[in-house]
Protein backbone atom coordinates (compact mmCIF):
# COMPACT_ATOMS: atom_id res chain seq x y z
CA UNK A 1 0.00 0.00 0.00
CA UNK A 2 1.18 3.48 -0.82
CA UNK A 3 2.06 5.27 2.43
CA UNK A 4 0.18 8.43 1.38
CA UNK A 5 -2.96 6.56 0.28
CA UNK A 6 -2.98 4.45 3.43
CA UNK A 7 -4.34 7.27 5.59
CA UNK A 8 -7.10 9.81 4.87
CA UNK A 9 -5.17 12.54 6.70
CA UNK A 10 -2.13 12.03 4.54
CA UNK A 11 -4.17 12.16 1.31
CA UNK A 12 -5.65 15.48 2.48
CA UNK A 13 -2.26 16.99 3.31
CA UNK A 14 -0.76 15.71 0.08
CA UNK A 15 -3.54 17.19 -2.05
CA UNK A 16 -3.41 20.48 -0.12
CA UNK A 17 0.28 20.83 -0.87
CA UNK A 18 -0.32 20.21 -4.56
CA UNK A 19 -3.25 22.61 -4.73
CA UNK A 20 -1.02 25.17 -3.04
CA UNK A 21 1.56 24.59 -5.76
CA UNK A 22 -1.22 24.89 -8.33
CA UNK A 23 -2.26 28.30 -6.91
CA UNK A 24 1.36 29.43 -7.01
CA UNK A 25 1.60 28.32 -10.63
CA UNK A 26 -1.60 30.21 -11.44
CA UNK A 27 0.01 33.43 -10.22
CA UNK A 28 3.08 32.74 -12.31
CA UNK A 29 0.87 32.06 -15.31
CA UNK A 30 -1.17 35.23 -14.74
CA UNK A 31 1.94 37.38 -14.39
CA UNK A 32 3.98 35.96 -17.24
CA UNK A 33 1.30 35.33 -19.84
CA UNK A 34 -1.12 38.15 -18.90
CA UNK A 35 -4.00 35.72 -18.55
CA UNK A 36 -6.91 36.67 -16.26
CA UNK A 37 -6.57 35.14 -12.80
CA UNK A 38 -9.75 33.02 -13.12
CA UNK A 39 -8.55 31.42 -16.36
CA UNK A 40 -5.08 30.81 -14.92
CA UNK A 41 -6.64 29.02 -11.96
CA UNK A 42 -8.94 26.94 -14.16
CA UNK A 43 -5.94 25.87 -16.20
CA UNK A 44 -3.50 25.26 -13.35
CA UNK A 45 -5.50 23.73 -10.48
CA UNK A 46 -6.95 20.66 -12.28
CA UNK A 47 -3.61 20.04 -13.94
CA UNK A 48 -1.83 20.08 -10.57
CA UNK A 49 -4.35 17.63 -9.14
CA UNK A 50 -3.54 15.38 -12.10
CA UNK A 51 0.18 15.90 -11.54
CA UNK A 52 -0.22 15.02 -7.87
CA UNK A 53 -1.68 11.68 -8.93
CA UNK A 54 1.08 11.06 -11.46
CA UNK A 55 3.69 11.87 -8.82
CA UNK A 56 2.38 9.17 -6.53
CA UNK A 57 4.34 6.79 -8.75
CA UNK A 58 7.58 8.30 -7.39
CA UNK A 59 7.20 6.19 -4.26
CA UNK A 60 6.94 2.99 -6.31
CA UNK A 61 10.13 3.89 -8.14
CA UNK A 62 11.87 4.38 -4.81
CA UNK A 63 10.50 1.06 -3.59
CA UNK A 64 11.56 -0.92 -6.68
CA UNK A 65 15.02 0.68 -6.62
CA UNK A 66 16.05 0.92 -2.96
CA UNK A 67 19.11 3.19 -2.77
CA UNK A 68 21.35 0.74 -0.93
CA UNK A 69 20.59 -2.31 -3.07
CA UNK A 70 20.32 -0.97 -6.64
CA UNK A 71 23.04 -0.47 -9.17
CA UNK A 72 23.47 3.22 -9.78
CA UNK A 73 23.15 3.11 -13.57
CA UNK A 74 19.89 1.18 -13.33
CA UNK A 75 18.49 3.63 -10.81
CA UNK A 76 19.44 6.62 -12.94
CA UNK A 77 18.11 5.16 -16.19
CA UNK A 78 14.82 4.29 -14.46
CA UNK A 79 14.70 7.77 -13.02
CA UNK A 80 15.39 9.37 -16.42
CA UNK A 81 12.79 7.26 -18.22
CA UNK A 82 10.08 7.81 -15.63
CA UNK A 83 10.79 11.54 -15.38
CA UNK A 84 10.55 11.92 -19.18
CA UNK A 85 7.40 9.83 -19.23
CA UNK A 86 5.62 11.64 -16.41
CA UNK A 87 6.56 15.13 -17.49
CA UNK A 88 5.87 14.29 -21.16
CA UNK A 89 2.43 13.00 -20.33
CA UNK A 90 1.70 15.98 -18.17
CA UNK A 91 2.92 18.39 -20.82
CA UNK A 92 0.59 16.76 -23.39
CA UNK A 93 -2.30 16.83 -20.94
CA UNK A 94 -1.69 20.53 -20.27
CA UNK A 95 -1.62 21.23 -23.98
CA UNK A 96 -4.84 19.28 -24.49
CA UNK A 97 -6.54 20.91 -21.52
CA UNK A 98 -5.70 24.45 -22.70
CA UNK A 99 -6.87 23.64 -26.22
CA UNK A 100 -10.11 22.17 -24.85
CA UNK A 101 -10.74 25.22 -22.69
CA UNK A 102 -10.04 27.60 -25.60
CA UNK A 103 -12.53 25.71 -27.75
CA UNK A 104 -15.18 25.48 -25.05
CA UNK A 105 -15.03 29.13 -24.05
CA UNK A 106 -14.13 30.30 -27.55
CA UNK A 107 -11.26 32.43 -26.29
CA UNK A 108 -7.62 32.70 -27.20
CA UNK A 109 -5.71 32.25 -23.92
CA UNK A 110 -2.25 32.17 -25.40
CA UNK A 111 -1.40 34.24 -28.37
CA UNK A 112 0.62 31.33 -29.61
CA UNK A 113 1.58 27.98 -28.08
CA UNK A 114 5.30 27.72 -28.57
CA UNK A 115 7.70 24.83 -28.01
CA UNK A 116 9.40 27.00 -25.38
CA UNK A 117 6.20 27.19 -23.38
CA UNK A 118 5.77 23.42 -23.65
CA UNK A 119 9.37 22.97 -22.60
CA UNK A 120 8.86 25.13 -19.51
CA UNK A 121 5.79 23.10 -18.51
CA UNK A 122 7.68 19.83 -18.96
CA UNK A 123 10.65 21.17 -17.00
CA UNK A 124 8.48 22.26 -14.08
CA UNK A 125 6.80 18.87 -13.82
CA UNK A 126 10.15 17.09 -14.20
CA UNK A 127 11.56 19.12 -11.29
CA UNK A 128 8.52 18.38 -9.16
CA UNK A 129 8.73 14.69 -10.01
CA UNK A 130 12.41 14.52 -9.08
CA UNK A 131 11.57 16.28 -5.83
CA UNK A 132 8.88 13.68 -5.16
CA UNK A 133 11.33 10.86 -5.79
CA UNK A 134 13.85 12.51 -3.48
CA UNK A 135 11.28 12.89 -0.71
CA UNK A 136 10.14 9.27 -1.22
CA UNK A 137 13.71 8.09 -0.71
CA UNK A 138 14.07 10.28 2.33
CA UNK A 139 10.95 8.93 3.99
CA UNK A 140 11.74 5.37 3.01
CA UNK A 141 15.17 5.53 4.67
CA UNK A 142 13.66 7.17 7.71
CA UNK A 143 11.00 4.47 7.94
CA UNK A 144 13.53 1.67 7.45
CA UNK A 145 15.84 2.89 10.17
CA UNK A 146 12.92 3.31 12.55
CA UNK A 147 11.71 -0.24 11.83
CA UNK A 148 15.23 -1.58 12.25
CA UNK A 149 15.54 0.18 15.57
CA UNK A 150 12.24 -1.25 16.77
CA UNK A 151 13.18 -4.74 15.57
CA UNK A 152 16.51 -4.59 17.35
CA UNK A 153 14.76 -3.55 20.54
CA UNK A 154 12.23 -6.36 20.24
CA UNK A 155 14.97 -8.88 19.54
CA UNK A 156 16.88 -7.75 22.58
CA UNK A 157 13.81 -8.18 24.77
CA UNK A 158 13.13 -11.59 23.26
CA UNK A 159 16.69 -12.74 23.83
CA UNK A 160 16.58 -11.57 27.41
CA UNK A 161 13.35 -13.46 28.06
CA UNK A 162 14.64 -16.59 26.35
CA UNK A 163 17.82 -16.43 28.36
CA UNK A 164 15.93 -16.10 31.60
CA UNK A 165 13.72 -19.03 30.69
CA UNK A 166 16.69 -21.17 29.74
CA UNK A 167 18.49 -20.24 32.92
CA UNK A 168 15.47 -21.11 35.01
CA UNK A 169 15.03 -24.52 33.44
CA UNK A 170 18.52 -25.71 34.16
CA UNK A 171 17.37 -28.57 36.33
CA UNK A 172 19.66 -31.45 35.74
CA UNK A 173 17.99 -34.25 33.75
CA UNK A 174 20.27 -36.80 35.41
CA UNK A 175 18.68 -35.87 38.70
CA UNK A 176 15.35 -36.98 37.22
CA UNK A 177 16.71 -40.23 35.80
CA UNK A 178 18.56 -41.19 38.96
CA UNK A 179 15.50 -40.39 41.07
CA UNK A 180 13.27 -42.48 38.83
CA UNK A 181 15.77 -45.29 39.18
CA UNK A 182 15.59 -45.01 42.96
CA UNK A 183 11.80 -45.25 42.77
CA UNK A 184 12.17 -48.25 40.49
CA UNK A 185 14.37 -49.85 43.12
CA UNK A 186 12.12 -48.98 46.05
CA UNK A 187 8.86 -50.22 44.55
CA UNK A 188 9.24 -53.83 45.63
CA UNK A 189 11.44 -53.48 48.70
CA UNK A 190 9.81 -50.48 50.28
CA UNK A 191 6.58 -49.44 48.55
CA UNK A 192 5.90 -46.78 51.18
CA UNK A 193 9.20 -45.10 50.44
CA UNK A 194 8.64 -45.42 46.70
CA UNK A 195 5.32 -43.66 47.10
CA UNK A 196 6.97 -40.93 49.18
CA UNK A 197 9.69 -40.42 46.60
CA UNK A 198 7.15 -40.26 43.76
CA UNK A 199 5.25 -37.54 45.57
CA UNK A 200 8.43 -35.66 46.42
CA UNK A 201 9.55 -35.76 42.82
CA UNK A 202 6.14 -34.63 41.55
CA UNK A 203 6.12 -31.80 44.10
CA UNK A 204 9.59 -30.75 43.10
CA UNK A 205 8.76 -30.51 39.42
CA UNK A 206 5.39 -28.89 40.08
CA UNK A 207 7.06 -26.22 42.19
CA UNK A 208 9.83 -25.73 39.63
CA UNK A 209 7.28 -25.12 36.90
CA UNK A 210 5.04 -22.99 39.07
CA UNK A 211 7.83 -20.83 40.47
CA UNK A 212 9.76 -20.79 37.22
CA UNK A 213 6.82 -19.11 35.49
CA UNK A 214 6.97 -16.20 37.93
CA UNK A 215 9.21 -13.18 37.85
CA UNK A 216 9.87 -13.36 41.58
CA UNK A 217 9.06 -15.64 44.50
CA UNK A 218 9.67 -15.37 48.22
CA UNK A 219 12.73 -16.93 49.78
CA UNK A 220 10.27 -19.07 51.73
CA UNK A 221 8.98 -20.57 48.49
CA UNK A 222 12.52 -21.16 47.25
CA UNK A 223 13.42 -22.85 50.53
CA UNK A 224 10.41 -25.17 50.26
CA UNK A 225 11.70 -26.19 46.84
CA UNK A 226 15.19 -26.74 48.26
CA UNK A 227 13.79 -28.94 51.04
CA UNK A 228 11.91 -30.95 48.48
CA UNK A 229 15.09 -31.42 46.49
CA UNK A 230 17.10 -32.41 49.58
CA UNK A 231 14.46 -34.94 50.66
CA UNK A 232 14.87 -36.69 47.31
CA UNK A 233 18.66 -36.61 47.43
CA UNK A 234 18.59 -38.00 50.98
CA UNK A 235 16.78 -41.09 49.72
CA UNK A 236 19.30 -41.45 46.88
CA UNK A 237 22.46 -40.93 48.91
CA UNK A 238 21.28 -42.38 52.22
CA UNK A 239 23.70 -41.90 55.09
CA UNK A 240 26.20 -40.06 52.87
CA UNK A 241 24.06 -36.92 52.99
CA UNK A 242 23.38 -35.00 56.21
CA UNK A 243 21.64 -31.64 56.23
CA UNK A 244 21.78 -28.77 58.68
CA UNK A 245 19.51 -25.78 58.30
CA UNK A 246 19.45 -22.46 60.08
CA UNK A 247 17.03 -20.12 58.41
CA UNK A 248 15.78 -17.09 60.29
CA UNK A 249 12.06 -16.50 59.68
CA UNK A 250 12.36 -12.75 58.86
CA UNK A 251 14.59 -13.61 55.90
CA UNK A 252 11.91 -15.77 54.31
CA UNK A 253 9.95 -12.75 53.13
CA UNK A 254 12.59 -11.39 50.78
CA UNK A 255 11.70 -11.67 47.12
CA UNK A 256 14.16 -13.52 44.92
CA UNK A 257 14.24 -14.76 41.32
CA UNK A 258 12.81 -18.31 41.17
CA UNK A 259 15.21 -21.26 41.31
CA UNK A 260 18.15 -18.99 42.06
CA UNK A 261 19.46 -21.10 44.96
CA UNK A 262 18.54 -24.53 43.62
CA UNK A 263 21.51 -24.75 41.20
CA UNK A 264 23.83 -23.74 44.05
CA UNK A 265 22.48 -26.47 46.27
CA UNK A 266 22.73 -28.96 43.43
CA UNK A 267 26.38 -27.93 43.00
CA UNK A 268 26.94 -28.43 46.74
CA UNK A 269 25.41 -31.92 46.65
CA UNK A 270 27.36 -32.87 43.54
CA UNK A 271 30.77 -31.75 44.76
CA UNK A 272 30.29 -32.33 48.46
CA UNK A 273 28.38 -35.61 48.43
CA UNK A 274 28.25 -37.32 45.04
CA UNK A 275 31.97 -36.83 44.37
CA UNK A 276 33.00 -37.86 47.85
CA UNK A 277 33.44 -41.39 49.14
CA UNK A 278 32.10 -40.82 52.63
CA UNK A 279 29.77 -37.89 51.98
CA UNK A 280 29.22 -35.17 54.55
CA UNK A 281 27.01 -32.36 55.76
CA UNK A 282 25.38 -29.65 53.66
CA UNK A 283 24.61 -26.53 55.66
CA UNK A 284 22.11 -23.90 54.61
CA UNK A 285 21.62 -20.68 56.49
CA UNK A 286 19.77 -17.44 55.86
CA UNK A 287 19.69 -14.27 57.91
CA UNK A 288 18.58 -10.69 57.58
CA UNK A 289 21.13 -8.01 58.37
CA UNK A 290 20.84 -4.28 57.62
CA UNK A 291 18.21 -4.44 54.90
CA UNK A 292 19.98 -7.34 53.25
CA UNK A 293 19.39 -11.08 53.31
CA UNK A 294 22.41 -13.35 53.32
CA UNK A 295 22.11 -16.98 52.26
CA UNK A 296 25.03 -19.32 52.80
CA UNK A 297 25.35 -22.85 51.45
CA UNK A 298 28.27 -24.96 52.68
CA UNK A 299 29.55 -28.27 51.47
CA UNK A 300 32.64 -30.32 52.32
CA UNK A 301 35.42 -30.68 49.76
CA UNK A 302 38.08 -33.36 49.70
CA UNK A 303 41.53 -31.95 49.64
CA UNK A 304 43.19 -34.59 47.52
CA UNK A 305 44.92 -32.29 45.08
CA UNK A 306 42.46 -33.05 42.32
CA UNK A 307 40.83 -30.29 40.37
CA UNK A 308 37.08 -30.30 40.22
CA UNK A 309 35.56 -29.68 36.86
CA UNK A 310 32.27 -27.96 36.12
CA UNK A 311 32.09 -25.65 39.11
CA UNK A 312 32.14 -22.55 37.00
CA UNK A 313 29.14 -22.66 34.70
CA UNK A 314 26.33 -23.10 37.22
CA UNK A 315 27.66 -20.34 39.43
CA UNK A 316 28.19 -18.04 36.48
CA UNK A 317 24.56 -18.48 35.39
CA UNK A 318 23.31 -17.61 38.86
CA UNK A 319 25.55 -14.57 38.98
CA UNK A 320 24.28 -13.34 35.64
CA UNK A 321 20.66 -13.77 36.68
CA UNK A 322 21.30 -11.78 39.84
CA UNK A 323 22.95 -9.08 37.75
CA UNK A 324 20.00 -8.96 35.33
CA UNK A 325 17.45 -8.59 38.10
CA UNK A 326 19.24 -6.61 40.81
CA UNK A 327 22.16 -4.98 38.98
CA UNK A 328 24.68 -4.26 41.73
CA UNK A 329 22.50 -4.72 44.79
CA UNK A 330 22.88 -8.50 44.88
CA UNK A 331 25.85 -10.78 44.36
CA UNK A 332 27.26 -14.25 44.70
CA UNK A 333 30.61 -15.07 46.27
CA UNK A 334 32.41 -18.32 46.91
CA UNK A 335 35.07 -19.12 49.48
CA UNK A 336 37.17 -22.12 50.23
CA UNK A 337 38.07 -22.54 53.89
CA UNK A 338 40.06 -25.67 54.55
CA UNK A 339 37.79 -28.54 53.64
CA UNK A 340 34.66 -26.38 53.43
CA UNK A 341 33.34 -24.77 50.29
CA UNK A 342 31.05 -21.85 51.02
CA UNK A 343 28.70 -20.10 48.61
CA UNK A 344 27.27 -16.77 49.75
CA UNK A 345 24.41 -14.96 48.03
CA UNK A 346 22.95 -11.70 49.23
CA UNK A 347 19.77 -9.95 48.18
CA UNK A 348 18.41 -6.49 48.99
CA UNK A 349 15.54 -6.82 51.50
CA UNK A 350 13.42 -4.07 49.96
CA UNK A 351 13.97 -4.64 46.29
CA UNK A 352 11.92 -3.21 43.46
CA UNK A 353 9.79 -6.33 43.44
CA UNK A 354 8.97 -6.15 47.13
CA UNK A 355 5.56 -4.57 46.69
CA UNK A 356 4.36 -7.04 44.07
CA UNK B 1 28.43 -67.50 37.69
CA UNK B 2 29.74 -64.74 39.92
CA UNK B 3 28.62 -61.14 39.65
CA UNK B 4 29.54 -57.89 41.37
CA UNK B 5 27.51 -54.71 41.57
CA UNK B 6 29.25 -51.34 41.57
CA UNK B 7 27.17 -48.22 42.21
CA UNK B 8 27.54 -45.40 44.71
CA UNK B 9 23.79 -45.19 45.30
CA UNK B 10 22.33 -47.86 47.51
CA UNK B 11 18.86 -47.94 45.93
CA UNK B 12 20.50 -48.46 42.55
CA UNK B 13 22.48 -51.44 43.88
CA UNK B 14 19.33 -52.85 45.42
CA UNK B 15 17.55 -52.73 42.09
CA UNK B 16 20.26 -54.74 40.32
CA UNK B 17 20.30 -57.20 43.19
CA UNK B 18 16.56 -57.64 42.96
CA UNK B 19 16.54 -58.08 39.18
CA UNK B 20 19.38 -60.60 39.52
CA UNK B 21 17.41 -62.66 42.03
CA UNK B 22 15.31 -63.95 39.14
CA UNK B 23 18.47 -65.57 37.76
CA UNK B 24 19.29 -68.46 40.07
CA UNK B 25 22.55 -69.36 38.29
CA UNK B 26 24.11 -66.03 39.22
CA UNK B 27 25.58 -65.38 42.63
CA UNK B 28 26.35 -61.88 43.83
CA UNK B 29 29.79 -62.03 45.43
CA UNK B 30 30.22 -58.33 46.18
CA UNK B 31 28.47 -54.98 46.28
CA UNK B 32 30.75 -51.96 45.95
CA UNK B 33 29.89 -48.34 46.70
CA UNK B 34 32.86 -46.89 44.81
CA UNK B 35 35.60 -47.58 42.30
CA UNK B 36 38.27 -48.45 44.87
CA UNK B 37 36.14 -51.18 46.37
CA UNK B 38 35.38 -52.40 42.86
CA UNK B 39 39.04 -52.76 41.89
CA UNK B 40 39.75 -54.60 45.13
CA UNK B 41 36.77 -56.93 44.72
CA UNK B 42 37.53 -57.79 41.11
CA UNK B 43 41.22 -58.37 41.82
CA UNK B 44 40.55 -60.62 44.78
CA UNK B 45 37.38 -62.44 43.79
CA UNK B 46 37.47 -62.74 39.97
CA UNK B 47 33.80 -62.16 39.12
CA UNK B 48 32.43 -63.18 35.71
CA UNK B 49 30.03 -60.30 35.33
CA UNK B 50 30.26 -56.74 36.60
CA UNK B 51 27.43 -54.22 36.79
CA UNK B 52 29.23 -50.90 36.72
CA UNK B 53 28.01 -47.37 37.32
CA UNK B 54 30.03 -44.71 35.50
CA UNK B 55 29.65 -41.55 37.54
CA UNK B 56 31.15 -42.40 40.92
CA UNK B 57 33.25 -40.41 43.39
CA UNK B 58 37.04 -40.29 42.78
CA UNK B 59 37.27 -43.23 40.43
CA UNK B 60 34.75 -43.48 37.60
CA UNK B 61 33.66 -46.65 35.83
CA UNK B 62 36.09 -46.28 32.96
CA UNK B 63 39.01 -45.74 35.32
CA UNK B 64 38.04 -48.89 37.20
CA UNK B 65 38.32 -50.86 33.95
CA UNK B 66 41.66 -49.25 33.16
CA UNK B 67 43.07 -50.55 36.42
CA UNK B 68 41.98 -54.15 35.99
CA UNK B 69 44.20 -56.85 34.48
CA UNK B 70 41.45 -59.36 33.92
CA UNK B 71 38.11 -57.97 32.91
CA UNK B 72 34.80 -59.66 33.61
CA UNK B 73 31.94 -59.09 31.15
CA UNK B 74 30.86 -55.52 31.86
CA UNK B 75 27.37 -54.06 31.86
CA UNK B 76 27.36 -50.32 32.40
CA UNK B 77 24.42 -49.06 34.46
CA UNK B 78 24.08 -45.31 34.28
CA UNK B 79 21.76 -42.34 33.85
CA UNK B 80 24.27 -40.69 31.52
CA UNK B 81 23.72 -41.58 27.89
CA UNK B 82 26.61 -39.42 26.68
CA UNK B 83 28.98 -42.24 27.67
CA UNK B 84 27.31 -44.87 25.46
CA UNK B 85 29.86 -44.51 22.67
CA UNK B 86 32.83 -44.80 24.96
CA UNK B 87 31.22 -47.81 26.61
CA UNK B 88 31.23 -49.64 23.30
CA UNK B 89 34.83 -48.64 22.74
CA UNK B 90 35.79 -50.50 25.89
CA UNK B 91 33.80 -53.52 24.65
CA UNK B 92 31.06 -53.35 27.24
CA UNK B 93 28.59 -56.19 26.89
CA UNK B 94 25.72 -53.76 27.25
CA UNK B 95 24.69 -50.38 28.50
CA UNK B 96 21.68 -49.98 30.80
CA UNK B 97 20.10 -46.56 31.08
CA UNK B 98 18.51 -45.77 34.43
CA UNK B 99 15.68 -46.41 35.02
CA UNK B 100 15.24 -49.74 33.25
CA UNK B 101 12.81 -52.68 33.24
CA UNK B 102 13.38 -56.30 34.22
CA UNK B 103 13.10 -57.25 30.51
CA UNK B 104 15.79 -54.83 29.44
CA UNK B 105 17.94 -56.00 32.34
CA UNK B 106 17.59 -59.65 31.30
CA UNK B 107 18.49 -58.74 27.72
CA UNK B 108 21.67 -57.02 28.91
CA UNK B 109 22.49 -59.97 31.14
CA UNK B 110 22.14 -62.35 28.17
CA UNK B 111 24.51 -60.18 26.15
CA UNK B 112 26.99 -60.38 28.99
CA UNK B 113 26.67 -64.14 29.29
CA UNK B 114 27.26 -64.50 25.56
CA UNK B 115 30.32 -62.26 25.70
CA UNK B 116 31.57 -64.19 28.69
CA UNK B 117 31.32 -67.49 26.76
CA UNK B 118 33.15 -65.94 23.81
CA UNK B 119 35.96 -64.38 25.76
CA UNK B 120 36.59 -67.19 28.18
CA UNK B 121 39.87 -68.10 26.58
CA UNK B 122 40.67 -64.76 25.13
CA UNK B 123 43.01 -62.47 26.92
CA UNK B 124 41.04 -59.45 27.99
CA UNK B 125 44.22 -57.43 28.03
CA UNK B 126 44.24 -57.64 24.23
CA UNK B 127 40.77 -56.22 24.07
CA UNK B 128 41.80 -53.34 26.22
CA UNK B 129 44.91 -52.76 24.15
CA UNK B 130 42.67 -51.41 21.39
CA UNK B 131 41.37 -48.86 23.78
CA UNK B 132 44.27 -47.84 25.90
CA UNK B 133 46.27 -45.72 23.48
CA UNK B 134 43.99 -42.80 24.16
CA UNK B 135 46.25 -39.85 24.58
CA UNK B 136 44.00 -37.51 26.50
CA UNK B 137 45.89 -35.41 29.01
CA UNK B 138 45.54 -36.71 32.56
CA UNK B 139 45.46 -34.77 35.78
CA UNK B 140 46.18 -37.86 37.80
CA UNK B 141 47.75 -41.24 37.30
CA UNK B 142 46.07 -44.39 38.59
CA UNK B 143 48.22 -47.19 39.93
CA UNK B 144 47.14 -50.53 41.24
CA UNK B 145 49.32 -52.11 43.90
CA UNK B 146 47.88 -55.48 44.70
CA UNK B 147 44.19 -54.81 45.15
CA UNK B 148 44.79 -51.27 46.32
CA UNK B 149 44.39 -48.27 44.06
CA UNK B 150 46.63 -45.22 44.29
CA UNK B 151 45.53 -41.95 42.77
CA UNK B 152 48.52 -39.74 42.10
CA UNK B 153 48.02 -36.12 40.99
CA UNK B 154 50.54 -35.52 38.20
CA UNK B 155 52.08 -32.50 39.93
CA UNK B 156 53.28 -34.77 42.73
CA UNK B 157 55.42 -36.84 40.36
CA UNK B 158 59.16 -36.02 40.46
CA UNK B 159 60.21 -38.12 37.51
CA UNK B 160 59.37 -41.33 35.69
CA UNK B 161 61.83 -44.02 34.71
CA UNK B 162 61.29 -46.73 32.09
CA UNK B 163 61.88 -50.29 33.36
CA UNK B 164 61.27 -52.98 30.73
CA UNK B 165 57.49 -53.22 30.29
CA UNK B 166 56.90 -50.99 33.27
CA UNK B 167 57.36 -47.42 34.26
CA UNK B 168 58.47 -46.43 37.72
CA UNK B 169 56.96 -43.23 39.07
CA UNK B 170 58.97 -41.43 41.70
CA UNK B 171 56.55 -39.68 44.06
CA UNK B 172 57.41 -38.15 47.42
CA UNK B 173 60.44 -40.35 47.93
CA UNK B 174 58.68 -43.58 46.92
CA UNK B 175 58.63 -45.54 43.68
CA UNK B 176 55.44 -46.92 42.16
CA UNK B 177 55.37 -49.38 39.29
CA UNK B 178 52.79 -49.18 36.55
CA UNK B 179 52.44 -51.40 33.53
CA UNK B 180 52.58 -48.93 30.69
CA UNK B 181 54.98 -47.81 28.00
CA UNK B 182 56.91 -44.60 28.70
CA UNK B 183 56.03 -43.09 25.32
CA UNK B 184 52.31 -43.51 25.96
CA UNK B 185 52.59 -42.01 29.41
CA UNK B 186 54.53 -39.12 27.90
CA UNK B 187 51.55 -38.31 25.67
CA UNK B 188 49.18 -38.32 28.63
CA UNK B 189 51.17 -35.97 30.83
CA UNK B 190 50.66 -32.20 30.65
CA UNK B 191 53.19 -30.78 28.21
CA UNK B 192 53.94 -27.68 30.22
CA UNK B 193 55.06 -29.73 33.22
CA UNK B 194 56.88 -32.79 31.90
CA UNK B 195 59.75 -33.29 29.47
CA UNK B 196 61.21 -36.49 28.08
CA UNK B 197 64.85 -35.73 28.87
CA UNK B 198 66.16 -39.15 27.96
CA UNK B 199 65.08 -42.41 26.32
CA UNK B 200 64.35 -43.75 29.80
CA UNK B 201 63.31 -40.62 31.71
CA UNK B 202 60.45 -38.15 31.90
CA UNK B 203 61.10 -35.26 34.26
CA UNK B 204 58.85 -32.82 36.06
CA UNK B 205 60.65 -29.57 35.20
CA UNK B 206 59.71 -27.95 38.49
CA UNK B 207 62.00 -30.41 40.25
CA UNK B 208 65.15 -29.26 38.48
CA UNK B 209 67.76 -27.60 40.72
CA UNK B 210 70.35 -27.16 38.00
CA UNK B 211 71.72 -28.66 34.82
CA UNK B 212 75.33 -29.79 34.87
CA UNK B 213 77.66 -30.10 31.91
CA UNK B 214 79.61 -33.32 32.40
CA UNK B 215 81.51 -33.38 29.12
CA UNK B 216 80.92 -32.06 25.62
CA UNK B 217 77.31 -32.95 24.71
CA UNK B 218 76.89 -34.81 27.95
CA UNK B 219 74.65 -33.25 30.55
CA UNK B 220 72.82 -34.27 33.70
CA UNK B 221 69.89 -32.81 35.63
CA UNK B 222 70.43 -32.32 39.32
CA UNK B 223 67.07 -32.45 41.10
CA UNK B 224 66.10 -30.58 44.24
CA UNK B 225 66.07 -33.86 46.16
CA UNK B 226 69.65 -34.59 45.12
CA UNK B 227 68.99 -37.17 42.44
CA UNK B 228 70.96 -36.90 39.21
CA UNK B 229 69.37 -37.94 35.91
CA UNK B 230 71.06 -38.19 32.52
CA UNK B 231 69.96 -35.82 29.74
CA UNK B 232 70.27 -36.86 26.13
CA UNK B 233 71.10 -34.41 23.33
CA UNK B 234 67.48 -34.24 22.04
CA UNK B 235 66.31 -34.13 25.64
CA UNK B 236 68.48 -31.09 26.21
CA UNK B 237 67.06 -29.40 23.10
CA UNK B 238 63.51 -29.91 24.41
CA UNK B 239 64.46 -28.74 27.86
CA UNK B 240 66.13 -25.61 26.50
CA UNK B 241 62.97 -24.78 24.56
CA UNK B 242 60.88 -24.98 27.69
CA UNK B 243 63.14 -23.12 30.08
Amino acid sequence: MHPILSERKRIFIYLSVWIGLGILFSFVLKTLSAIPAAYAAVIALPMFVVLSQLNLSAWFLAKVFPPDKSELWKLFSALAVSTLLISGIWGMLCWGWVTLLERYFSVQLFSEKTAVQFGIVVLISAQLYLLSVGLSYFFMTFETSRTAERNALELQLLAQNAELKALRMQINPHFLFNSLNSINALISRNPEKAREMTTLLADFFRKSLQFGAKEMITLGEEVSLLNNYLAIETIRFGSRLTIEQNIEPPALAVRVPPLILQPLLENAVKHGIADSLSGGTIRISAEQKNEQVFVVIENPVDDDGMKKKGIGLGLENVRRRLQTVFHDTADLQTYREGSTFRTLVYFPMNNIFAEQ
Amino acid sequence: MKAIIVDDEEPARNLVREFLSAHRNIEIIAECANGFEAVKAVTEQYPDIMFLDIQMPKLNGFEVLELLDELPAVIFVTAFDQYALKAFEVHAADYLLKPFTQERFTEALNHALKQFEHNKHYSVKNLLADVKPESEIRERILIKEGSKVLVIPVEKIDYIEAQDDYVSLRVEGKSHLKQQRLSLLEEQLPKHMFVRIHRSYILNIERIAKIELLAKDSRAALLKNGTTLPISRTGYEKLKEML
